[in-house]
């Protein structure tokens, strides 16, 4: 915790290299948050299938998965298609969840300070497959040259026709572009916001009178207490922000009149 | 302000950070007016909550996107060198 106290606050979300010199923190906590995901899920896989009555942790997984399926993916996508994407998503979902989460979690779990999806690079591969999963579903629907001919609506000008066609597409790229930003800015601004506090922390420790001090220190971990549940909320939400966007874009992909 | 300026803060730095204000302002107001629309349409037809809760989280989504370019436009200013 000293270390998130000192110094400039942006150095303390950028990453860091942890183990040689391409090997980072936010690989680290990429690789954990991926085998924690693979071991949790074949734990929850053999335990629906086995156990008759579920209890605990694997009630509140099934809360999650369910919440996946019946709010976001089959109100857009339609429960025949929903359900070849089910995976995908549940995956995306849980991904940035636990990424969001694992980043917010104090010393012992997370010794490394940092937040695998405050980095551009996470971000953007994830909108990646975002935008890949979209283009793809839509080429399909509607043939693969189709597609792309047709991102125009009905009823255009033959004259304006080249400029609108340059819009949609670049309205196409600005999607991703978007889903990346967001969820990385939403992430960083929480944890600059925390390491400010920090620094404050780390202001008062130097300052004499106690009377300020004191109250100053019980505000400033007030107000932390305070950021770090809107955090919790803003994991959720961010979580469930990416992976709605992407069943809707997938959704206007392969609607008729895209 | 302007003292502030003479003080020495760089004019780049000081536009990057009334931009991120600017943008907060603009963000507010358009979440503020979703919020406000969402609760009164709440207040009518509570049976709607949970469709209208949802679709206000994606259009704040929406104008928080647009905002959060305003600020990655203003985090590049001041990380020109």
């Amino acid at each position: 915790m000293t270390l998130l106290a000192a110094g400039n606050v942006v150095h303390h979300l950028m990453d860091y290299p942890l183990l040689g010199r391409f090997f980072t923190a936010h690989h680290v906590l990429l690789l954990a948050v991926a085998g924690f995901m693979i071991w949790l899920f074949l734990w929850a896989a053999k335990g629906i299938t086995t156990k008759p009555k579920k209890t605990g942790l694997l009630a509140l997984l099934e809360v999650g998965l369910v919440f996946v399926r019946d709010d976001i993916v089959y109100p857009w996508l339609g429960e025949e298609r929903g359900r070849r994407y089910l995976p995908l998503f549940w995956t995306i979902f849980f991904f940035i969840l636990f990424s969001n989460v694992i980043g917010m979690t104090p010393f012992p779990l997370n010794p490394w300070h940092r937040t695998a999806t405050g980095n551009l690079a996470v971000t953007g591969a994830l909108a990646v497959i975002a935008f890949v999963t979209i283009q793809i579903s839509g080429m399909k629907q509607h043939g693969w040259g189709n597609y792309w001919l047709h991102l125009v609506p009905h009823g255009v000008p033959k004259a304006l026709w080249p400029m609108v066609w340059l819009i949609e597409l670049v309205g196409l790229l600005t999607k991703p572009f978007a889903l990346t930003v967001r969820l990385f800015a939403n992430m960083t601004a929480g944890h600059a916001i925390l390491a400010v506090l920090f620094g404050f922390l780390w202001g008062i420790a130097h300052y004499t009178n106690a009377a300020i001090g004191a109250s100053a220190t019980v505000a400033t971990f007030a107000f932390m207490l305070f950021i770090m549940l809107f955090e919790t909320l803003v994991a959720l939400i961010q979580a469930y922000i990416f992976t709605v966007l992407t069943a809707i874009f997938t959704s206007l992909a392969v609607a008729e009149e895209h | 302000m302007v003292s502030l300026l003479a003080a020495g803060i760089e004019w780049g730095l000081a536009g990057a950070g009334i931009g991120a204000g600017i943008a907060a302002i603009g963000a507010g107001l358009g979440i503020g007016r979703i919020a406000s629309s969402a609760t009164e349409s709440i207040a009518r037809q509570p049976e709607a909550a949970g469709d209208v809760r949802g679709v206000t989280i994606i259009t704040a989504a929406f104008i928080e996107g647009v905002c959060l370019f305003a600020v990655v436009v203003c985090m590049l200013i001041t990380f020109k060198d």
